[in-house]
């Protein structure tokens, strides 16, 4: 006899999902939320442009259902859906999206599978559940448990994030889940290769969350989205920070790539002489950065990522422990981490940008410059 | 022929299409196991290791009750078959011109003994009507002719369908909130013979009281050798457990 009961795991019968489906996440506070956001972030000594209003539009946001965050690379997207993640207690887990994506990968199938007898061997087909699928029923599982024992339960729902959402075709590989994602009717997802009636059907808790993240910059290897499929999903562009920020970033950045060394690279005694030495040529990184990002006259700006600017202070601190003079070695970091990055502009942009350091008061940075001259050169040509 | 080909030709008879029959041992005169594999459409092959034996009577001395089957050369100690869904146990009764299956499972670490026993009231109605269920839920049988072969297989399979069993536990260690690990001792709970990974136990004291408001999830069975003072030695499972569910209603006594 099987006794009544309320599933906790879900990991043999699906159909309690849909007594999940009208239980909405534990808060609604805004600026409770916020708050935790805003302490979150500073914590991880990141910066975001206009960050009370990008956080309090995150925040009702995901109140409100989906969200995608859009914006140029290492802008801190995919680190912000975590971080948004943790204030509202939840556990979350991060896939990325490819071209390849089908409804296989994003909603399940069947899948071959050896079964092995001693020296015989034979071949079965088993369900697969796809990223959704599988989310949806940790979500189910972390939900039904927070309700039944929050003490020993504290997180509130499992999320997922879709790092990189426009690198697949995901108005075809979302398949069924389109018009699960249209919200408020209760709708299954039907999963029709699971031959189980208990596991044929699941419905999305309502504490479930997808964000998605995707470059705005980077076209190259990108799809588009359908109007019905942005409809689902709340844009929030995440930009570069302001040219009046520049400072605070760096000094964010520096914290970063320390953290960084002292935990991959420990030495014994402190770093302060490394964070000196550093911080010798965080004004020339500064002046870069807002040369490169916001332009200067005739200069177009490419919108830079706080990401590789902590890329370029890994470099820095690494080398700052041995070398004290680091303007040489900021010229090969930038040259190596930042001009790569700009390969999609016309050549027409890069001849401007590269005169800037030809001329002036960057001309000292001589590799960045051949770095420049290549990628243009490259553009002239089509050869790279 | 072998009890095997004598039942994948039943399988024939009942429409099913029997592409190979083949002793792993390659050797007619030792069949156990047997793969039969079934095409089951254009695209799929199913292939089952059969074990089968002979149905014979109980011996000197029983009421006659019941008949049973000899299954040796299986279990772990005999045979490192791993039992799954695969693998099917039969045996065939000459006499009443009846097949009866049991679960292999229950008899994949038989404990010192290989028999299987069975009702013979439940043979002679096979004997009958053709097709009939019968042992207990956690030690099921089937009972069939030839003409009905083909209800072995569904039946097989729904042999690992989740079930939940009531269990006293020897032992039952918490692991955090979510976790647990119980001993239990088949001899007094005689279900846990039959339990696998996926199924799910509603936890009782020793003494069959205060039981735990979860069902609990096999994820991993073990086993905790016992010397008895007899001198026999005995196991205790130990099964490690999830938490999978909380139960609203009345959990069945074990």
């Amino acid at each position: 006899m099987t006794p009544d009961a309320i599933e906790l795991d879900f990991k043999d019968d699906y159909r309690q999902t849909k007594d999940l489906v009208g239980v909405p996440l534990v808060s609604g506070d805004v600026a409770e939320l916020s708050a935790k956001a805003k302490a979150a972030i500073d914590a991880e000594h990141l910066l975001f442009p206009d960050e009370s209003t990008l956080i309090s539009r995150v925040v009702t946001g995901l109140l409100g259902g989906h969200v995608v965050l859009a914006g140029p690379p290492g802008t801190g997207k995919t680190t912000l859906a975590r971080i948004v993640a943790s204030v509202f207690d939840c556990s979350c887990r991060v896939e990325t999206a490819t071209a390849d994506w089908s409804t296989y990968d994003v909603i399940g199938g069947l899948q071959p599978k050896l079964v092995q007898q001693g020296a015989y061997q034979s071949e079965t087909i088993a369900p697969w559940e796809g990223h959704v699928t599988r989310a949806v029923l940790k979500c189910a599982s972390t939900v039904a448990r927070n309700r039944d024992d929050p003490t020993n339960h504290p997180r509130q729902a499992h999320w997922l994030v879709i790092d990189e959402f426009n690198r697949a075709e995901i108005d075809r590989a979302i398949g069924g889940l389109y018009t699960v994602l249209g919200g408020g009717s209760g709708e299954s997802l039907k999963l029709w290769y699971e031959q189980d009636a208990k596991k044929s059907e699941v419905w999305l808790p309502g504490r479930f969350r997808i964000i998605g993240t995707l470059n705005s910059v980077d076209t190259s290897y990108v799809y588009g989205f359908s109007q019905g499929l942005t409809r689902r999903f709340k844009y929030i562009y995440i930009g570069v920070p302001a040219e009046g920020q520049v400072g605070e970033e760096i000094a964010r950045a520096v914290t970063q790539a320390m953290g960084w060394l002292t935990a991959t690279y420990p030495v014994d005694g402190d770093d302060a002489a490394t964070v000196t030495r550093v911080e010798t040529v965080t004004d020339k990184l500064a002046a870069v950065v807002k040369l490169v990002r916001y332009g200067a006259e005739g200069v177009p700006g490419w919108p830079v990522g706080t990401a590789q600017i902590v890329d370029v202070l890994r470099e820095m601190v690494l080398r700052a422990r041995s070398h004290e003079d680091l303007g040489a070695d900021l010229d090969l970091a930038v040259a190596d981490l930042i001009v790569p990055q700009m390969m999609d502009l016309t050549a027409t942009q890069l001849d401007r940008i590269e005169g800037a350091f030809t001329t002036g008061p960057h001309s000292d940075m001589k590799r960045t410059a051949a770095g420049l001259s290549q990628l243009r050169e490259a553009q002239n040509t089509s050869f790279s | 022929m072998t009890i095997h080909e004598e039942l994948a030709g039943a399988w024939r008879q009942t429409g099913l299409n029997v592409i190979a029959v083949e002793a792993i041992s390659g050797k007619r005169n030792a069949p156990n196991p047997t793969a039969i594999t079934l095409r089951l459409n254009a695209n799929k092959t199913s292939t089952y290791l059969l074990f089968a034996w002979n149905i014979t009577h109980e011996g000197k001395g029983r009421a006659g009750n019941n008949l049973r089957i000899q299954a040796t050369s299986f279990g772990k100690e005999n045979s490192p078959v791993q039992v799954d869904q695969s693998v099917l146990c039969v045996g065939w009764s000459a006499e009443h011109g009846v097949y009866v299956g049991f679960d292999p499972w229950v008899k994949r670490n038989p404990g010192g003994s290989s028999s299987v026993h069975i009702r013979r009231e439940l043979v002679e109605e096979a004997q009958r009507s053709g097709l009939v269920y019968g042992g207990s839920t956690w030690d099921p049988r089937i009972a069939f002719t030839a003409a009905h072969a083909e209800a072995l297989l569904p039946w097989a399979g729904g042999l690992w369908q989740q079930r939940t069993l009531s269990v006293k536990a020897v032992r039952a260690d918490f692991i955090g909130p979510d976790n647990l690990v119980v001993e239990v001792d088949p001899w007094s709970s005689n279900g846990a013979w039959g339990v696998r990974v996926g199924d799910r136990l509603g936890v009782f004291d020793a003494q069959g009281d205060h039981p735990d408001p979860y069902l609990w999830r096999v994820e991993v069975i073990g086993e905790d050798p016992i010397a008895l003072d007899s001198g026999n030695n005995r196991f205790y499972y130990v099964f490690t457990a999830e938490k999978s569910a909380k139960v609203t209603g009345e959990l069945e006594q074990p």
